[in-house]
């Protein structure tokens, strides 16, 4: 199969998937003051991902993402490809709409989990799509920083039963 | 925060979710009426019966004093591990087939199975920071990749039912 993604494309998504979940934090912080200050914080981050990404493609723009070594069928760049068709991320939906039917910091809570796996779940296969060159490392450290995100929404969970 | 569980309950847990993984399709797929995705669900069960068989190896492999001790005990991902190992009393969600009632259509199965395999992704990720014998991170990434391809496929099954 071959439909390349190209460098660019991933990287906007990986930056929009981290500026609708800093948007969705501060939404959630604001209507649930019960989780504002973890919730603001982990924004925060979200704000340095996204930075980390535009750098990310800042330099490789224009270039396609370089063959994986694991994957000579292109099977990182099909996954990326079905991640993002919609399905799993819909980008374009606005976050803060999302946040409308929670009634509780409980199941604002269980959401922002949601997204958090979604978003380790794409960053997983974009790791694989990258060489150490145009920055694996750094979308390591994100994936563990969005582990943590989990560790941090699950304590307030059971802090909250 | 410093992780309480060993290298072999660690390894324990994959191996669990690997059994549950293997039985949620299975189940999945006898419950389902849709001829495709059947045919999808068993296959994911068969490759789900590799990986636990895969783990079951790794764990049988690692010594006395590996059992004992785990790499890392204090980074973000042992954190990760021990809070998903924790879950799994706390939540009381240990098996994907607990949640199906009976009742779900095939695209329903499809989408429990997508937040299933999302689990076992990131679960595998914190799992493979904590092997530090370079043939068995190997091994962990091919599960991992292999559960991205699930991914994909399930994904496709829920597009083709609009």
């Amino acid at each position: 199969m071959s439909m390349p993604f190209n460098a660019d494309e991933v990287f906007e998504m990986a930056e929009q998937i981290e500026r609708n979940g800093s948007k969705f934090y501060r939404a959630a912080a604001e209507k649930f003051p019960a989780v504002r200050d973890i919730l603001l914080g982990l924004a925060s981050m979200e704000d340095e991902h996204e930075q980390t990404f535009a750098n990310m493609r800042a330099e490789l723009s224009g270039t396609e993402l370089e063959e994986p070594i694991f994957d000579p069928d292109e099977q990182a760049q099909m996954y990326l490809r079905t991640m993002a068709d919609g399905h799993v991320f819909d980008i374009k939906a606005d976050p803060v709409e999302t946040i409308a039917s929670k009634d509780t910091p409980e199941e604002v809570l269980k959401m922002a989990i949601g997204a958090e796996r979604d978003s380790i779940a794409f960053y997983v296969g974009l790791k694989d799509a990258v060489s150490n060159r145009a920055g694996k490392d750094k979308v390591d450290d994100i994936i563990k920083e969005e582990m943590s995100h989990i560790v941090t929404l699950n304590d307030k969970l059971k802090d909250l039963k | 925060m410093v992780i309480t569980y060993s290298a072999d309950e660690i390894f324990e847990i994959a191996e669990e979710i690997e059994r549950n993984a293997a039985e949620f399709y299975r189940e999945a797929a006898e419950r389902c009426s849709n001829e495709d995705a059947k045919k999808l669900l068993l296959e994911m069960s068969a490759i789900e019966n590799e990986h636990l068989e895969t783990f079951q190896s790794m764990r049988g492999k690692l010594s006395a004093e590996d059992g004992l001790s785990i790499f890392d005990p204090v980074g973000r991902s042992a954190a990760y591990l021990q809070t998903m190992a924790d879950a799994r009393t706390w939540e009381g969600r240990v098996n994907p087939t607990q949640d199906l009632t009976g009742n779900e259509t095939a695209k329903e199965i499809i989408e429990i199975a997508l937040e299933a395999e999302k689990e076992m992704v990131v679960f595998y990720v914190g799992l493979k920071d904590m092997v530090y014998f370079k043939a068995g991170k190997d091994k962990v990434e091919e599960i991992i990749i292999e559960e991205l391809k699930h991914i994909s496929a399930l994904l496709k099954m829920l597009k083709a039912f609009g």
